[in-house]
C-alpha cells in the first residue's frame, strides 16, 4: 500500500533519517518505537508527504505520492483542534470530502457514541480538558474512513484510564474497517498492545521491523535488545 | 454637555450627515484595506522570499505613519501639479478622503495579518492537510482559525482611520456637506467657539468606538 524507498532526510548538515525502505501494507497496525531523536516524528512527515525528504521516493499504491493525500489522515503530537465545537471538528474532513449529510451524520453520531464524546458535542473545543481533547482529535483523524491512520505520539500526556480507552477504540475501528494506521510511541508497551509489526529506530536508521511479539521476545538486533532492556 | 447631549438626541439633521458620512469614509477604507490587506499579509506571513526583511521593517514603520503626513503626500499627489491630475481630479472630495485613511488602515491590516499567522498558521496547515484538505482548503481553514485576529486587525484599523484628523482634513478640505466628517468638524467648531457642538460630536466618535468594540468583544466571548 505504501511503500518507502532509500528514504534520508537532513535538516542542515545534522541526517534525521538514513536510507529508511520499508512497505506497509493494509489493514495491519504499526508501531514505531525509538529513543528521543531517532527520526520516528520526521519519518512520519515525510511518509505523508508534508516534508518533502531529501533522497528517496514514497510509493502509494504504484504512484508517486509528492503532496498529502485524502487517503492518509494524521493525528499530530499535540495535535491542534479547530476552534469551533466538537461537532465541527469532527465534521471537518467528511465536509472537505464533500459527504452526503445524511452520512456526515450517521458518521458523526458513530463517533460520538465510540469516542464517549456525546456530551461534548457542542463544547467549543476550548473548553475540552487534554483527554478529551486528545479524544477528538483522533476521532476526527478516524472520521473520513481513510485507509492509513497516522498517529505521532497519540496518548502523549494522557492518563492511563484515556491511554487504554484511545488504544481500545483505535484497534477496534481499524479492525472493523479494516484501516492500517502506523503509531509512533516512545511507550514500548503501548506498542505491544497496539502494534501488529513493530518498527526500531535509532540515530535515523530503521534497525529492525518484525511482527510486534518477535522483536520483543527475540531483537535480531543488538541495539534493539538494549533499547527493550531499557539499556539506551 | 446638557446641550450636547440634547443635540445629540434632537435628530439634528446635519450632525447625523456628518455621523454617516464620517462612517462611509472609514468603513469603506478599511473595508478596501481588508480586502486588499488580509491577502498580502497571509502571503508575507507564509512565504519566505528575499527581501522579505525589508518588507517587512517598512512596513512596521508605515504601521506607525503620522496622518498629517499621509494627508500630505496624498494630497501632493492628487493636487493640480500632481501625476493623476490631467486625467483624474479628485482631490477635495471624499474619494480622496478614502485613499488616505486607506493608506493608513492598510499597513495595520497587513502588520497585524503576519502576526496571526505567525503564531498559528504551521499548525492549522498541518492539521488541516494531514485531515486530507487541499492546499486551497487548508488556507481558507487558516482564514476561519484567524477570524478573530483578522477581525481585530480591521477594528484597529478603523479606530485610528475614524479619529485621525491630519490626513482628511488635507485631502478633504473640510468642506461643509461634502467632505466635513467627524474630526474636523469638532476641529472647526472648537475654533468657532461652537462647544457644544464640539462635544456632542466628540462624544459621537466616543461612542462609534465603544459600540464596534463592544460588538467586538461580544463575538469573541460569544461562547
Amino acid at each position: 500500500m505504501l511503500e518507502i524507498k532509500d528514504i534520508s532526510q537532513c535538516y542542515g548538515p545534522h541526517w534525521v533519517l538514513k536510507e529508511i525502505n520499508f512497505t506497509f501494507e493494509e489493514g495491519r497496525i504499526y508501531g514505531i518505537i525509538g529513543p528521543n531523536g531517532a527520526g520516528k516524528s520526521t519519518l512520519l512527515r515525510v511518509l505523508t508527504a508534508m516534508e518533502k525528504p531529501r533522497a528517496g521516493e514514497i510509493w502509494w499504491e504504484k504512484k508517486l505520492l509528492t503532496q498529502p493525500i485524502p487517503e492518509i489522515t494524521c493525528m499530530w503530537q499535540k495535535p491542534y483542534l479547530f476552534q469551533t465545537t466538537v461537532k465541527e471538528n469532527l465534521l471537518y474532513g467528511l465536509k472537505i470530502r464533500k459527504w452526503p449529510q445524511r452520512e456526515q451524520n450517521e458518521r458523526l453520531e458513530y463517533l460520538l457514541d465510540k469516542f464517549r464524546l456525546r456530551e461534548y458535542k457542542h463544547k467549543y473545543t476550548e473548553a475540552l480538558s487534554g483527554g478529551e481533547g486528545a479524544r477528538v482529535a483522533l476521532a476526527r483523524a478516524i472520521a473520513p474512513r481513510p485507509r492509513l491512520l497516522v498517529l505521532d505520539e497519540p496518548a502523549a500526556n494522557l492518563d492511563p484510564g484515556h491511554t487504554g480507552l484511545l488504544e481500545n477504540i483505535l484497534k477496534e475501528i481499524c479492525r472493523a474497517e479494516g484501516m492500517a494506521a502506523i503509531v509512533v510511541t516512545h511507550d514500548m508497551f503501548q506498542a505491544k498492545r497496539l502494534a501488529d509489526i513493530t518498527l526500531f529506530l535509532s540515530e535515523g536508521r530503521l534497525i529492525e521491523a518484525g511482527t510486534t511479539d518477535l522483536l520483543f521476545t527475540q531483537p535480531q538486533s543488538e541495539k534493539t535488545r538494549k533499547f527493550i532492556s531499557g539499556e539506551i | 454637555m446638557y446641550k450636547a447631549l440634547e443635540l445629540i438626541f434632537s435628530g439634528d439633521r446635519e450632525l447625523y450627515q456628518i455621523i454617516g458620512r464620517s462612517l462611509y469614509i472609514s468603513i469603506t477604507a478599511v473595508v478596501l484595506a481588508g480586502i486588499f490587506g488580509i491577502p498580502v499579509g497571509l502571503f508575507l506571513g507564509l512565504r519566505n522570499f528575499r527581501g522579505k526583511s525589508i518588507i517587512l521593517k517598512t512596513l512596521y514603520v508605515a504601521m506607525g505613519l503620522p496622518p498629517v503626513f499621509v494627508g500630505l503626500l496624498v494630497f501632493l499627489f492628487l493636487s493640480r501639479s500632481g501625476p493623476i491630475a490631467p486625467y483624474f481630479y479628485i482631490l477635495f472630495t471624499p474619494l480622496a478622503m478614502i485613499l488616505a485613511q486607506f493608506i493608513l488602515a492598510f499597513p495595520i491590516v497587513v502588520g497585524l495579518t503576519i502576526s496571526a499567522v505567525a503564531g498559528k498558521a504551521e499548525m492549522v496547515l498541518m492539521t488541516a492537510r494531514g485531515l486530507g484538505a487541499s492546499s486551497r482548503q487548508a488556507l481558507l481553514t487558516l482564514v476561519r482559525e484567524l477570524k478573530v485576529a483578522l477581525v481585530t486587525a480591521l477594528v484597529t484599523a478603523f479606530g485610528r482611520v475614524i479619529a485621525e484628523v491630519g490626513a482628511v482634513m488635507l485631502v478633504g478640505g473640510d468642506i461643509k456637506g461634502y467632505t466635513q466628517v467627524l474630526t474636523t468638524a469638532i476641529v472647526l467648531e472648537t475654533r468657532r467657539g461652537n462647544f457644544s457642538l464640539a462635544i456632542a460630536l466628540g462624544l459621537v466618535l466616543l461612542l462609534l468606538s465603544f459600540i464596534v468594540n463592544s460588538l467586538l468583544y461580544a463575538w469573541q466571548y460569544r461562547r
